[in-house]
């Protein structure tokens, strides 16, 4: 994000720019490498919720999961505890290197993602366990996506644009609502 | 800060460019489709609507994806069905389309292919964060791939991007549009890439690749336009479609 600390900061060091600065130009100058080339993992925060982050090299903090469902709390396993404990994998697997063979499995007669230790590998280290009804397919596609994709989902409780389809074919003039106030996900 | 320096002479012309009336701003949207936010582009106005280039990726499986312009008007939009061949082309791109107000939207300048080149050239990327308000990320090309990269993906380039930037643009220093995000440097945990001819990217390449954004070329989205023109008539929103850009009741 384009703080206002990092454009003041870059309109300071970068006087030549002049007043109508609005650009990041310190996003031009390198970044140093980590020859790791992967973040770490923790639990933390993430739009008021427990959430799986990933700490990059460059120092972005990044939700990986957010945890909201209250499905395992009857069983002892609650948003805080499934963040604090699944986060603990991520970070160990990363450090295993195992992570970039994520796969689906069964695990105690649930279906969970799982790392492998090869390539089409068999299911080995529990990294969670889905809920009832969820696609593993589906699920692990979008944790997969998660890796690099610069998309973010929509936390479940954010405010959603309000607009009636009839309004939009009859439209006389643009529509415009009232600013939304998203928070979203990643 | 010496690169800085150096380059923002450069940059001159695009930093001293308001932010009100800059074309970038203005033809970059903002997408939510279902639980998926990410970007994308306006590149054509057509009988009565207009056309939007994003990710497929960002698109979820849903009838309409609401899109929110610069100045905050919203739009219903429907993706434009494409052909088997596109669709075996494989290419991590999606065209939408939305129904023309009396407001207008401004279209993106399309950079020509000859206009694009393998040297290291500045770009300004564009796009909505997730968190966040519309940003532009400058950053220099950096031709690391002589063959593209699973998804299409074939325009490499240091602008940092965050999550939510997908689809958005890829501008050259003249406002003309010459790719799409797709991905951001600094995969959050470490994997293989693959070529689109399926072989796999060495590990030095792999380490490469992790250092910069991955975007496609603007080649690929003028291939995309140039199909979906020819085999599709204005694409319409059916008006028993779920009528609004809401999962909740209204009013």
């Amino acid at each position: 994000m384009n703080t206002p600390q990092k454009r003041f900061a870059s309109v300071a060091a970068c006087s030549l720019m002049g007043a109508g600065a609005f650009i990041g130009i310190d996003s031009l100058v390198p970044k140093p490498i980590n020859a790791a080339g992967a973040s770490s993992f923790y639990c933390g925060q993430a739009s008021g919720a427990p959430a799986t982050l990933a700490k990059t090299a460059s120092g972005k903090s990044v939700p990986v999961i957010r945890w909201t469902s209250s499905t395992f709390n009857s069983a002892g396993w609650d948003q805080g505890k499934r963040c604090q404990v699944v986060s603990a994998r991520f970070e160990q697997y990363r450090k295993q290197g195992t992570l970039q063979y994520l796969t689906t499995g069964r695990m105690n007669g649930q279906a969970v993602i799982c790392t492998a230790t090869s390539k089409g590998g068999a299911c080995e280290g529990l990294l969670y366990t889905l809920k009832p009804g969820q696609n593993p397919t589906k699920t692990l596609a979008d944790l997969l996506d998660v890796r690099t994709k610069a998309k973010g989902p929509l936390n479940e409780t954010t405010t959603r644009l309000y607009l009636k389809m009839s309004d939009v074919i009859n439209a006389k003039s643009g529509i415009t609502p009232s600013p939304a106030t998203t928070e979203a996900l990643w | 800060m010496a690169l800085g320096l150096a380059t923002a002479g450069a940059i001159g012309l695009l930093a001293t460019t308001p932010a009100v009336g800059n074309p970038r701003h203005q033809s970059t949207v903002r997408i939510r489709s279902g639980d998926q936010h990410g970007s994308g582009v306006i590149v054509k106005q057509s009988d009565g609507g207009y056309w939007v280039i994003t990710n497929s990726h960002v698109l979820s499986n849903v009838e309409l994806h609401c899109l929110e312009s610069s100045d905050k008007a919203v739009y219903p939009s429907v993706k434009v069905p494409l052909d088997n061949t596109l669709e075996k082309n494989n290419a991590d791109l999606a065209l939408l389309w939305f129904k023309a107000t009396v407001q207008q939207e401004h279209v993106a300048t399309l950079a020509e292919p000859e206009e694009t080149s393998d040297a290291i050239d500045l770009v300004i990327a564009t796009g909505y964060p997730a968190r966040g308000d519309y940003v532009e990320r400058p950053g220099l090309t950096v031709p690391l791939l002589s063959e593209a990269l699973e998804g299409g993906y074939d325009l490499t380039y240091t602008s940092d991007i965050d999550k939510g930037m997908s689809g958005g643009g890829v501008f050259d220093s003249h406002d003309r549009l010459v790719g799409i995000n797709a991905t951001h440097q600094e995969p959050l945990w470490r994997t293989s890439r693959q070529y689109k001819s399926g072989h796999q990217v060495s590990e030095t390449m792999n380490q490469k690749l992790d250092q910069v954004a991955i975007g496609l070329d603007i080649q690929q989205v003028l291939e995309l336009l140039k199909s979906a023109e020819q085999q599709i008539e204005a694409p319409m929103i059916n008006e028993n479609t779920d009528n609004n850009c809401s999962s909740a009741s209204e009013e």
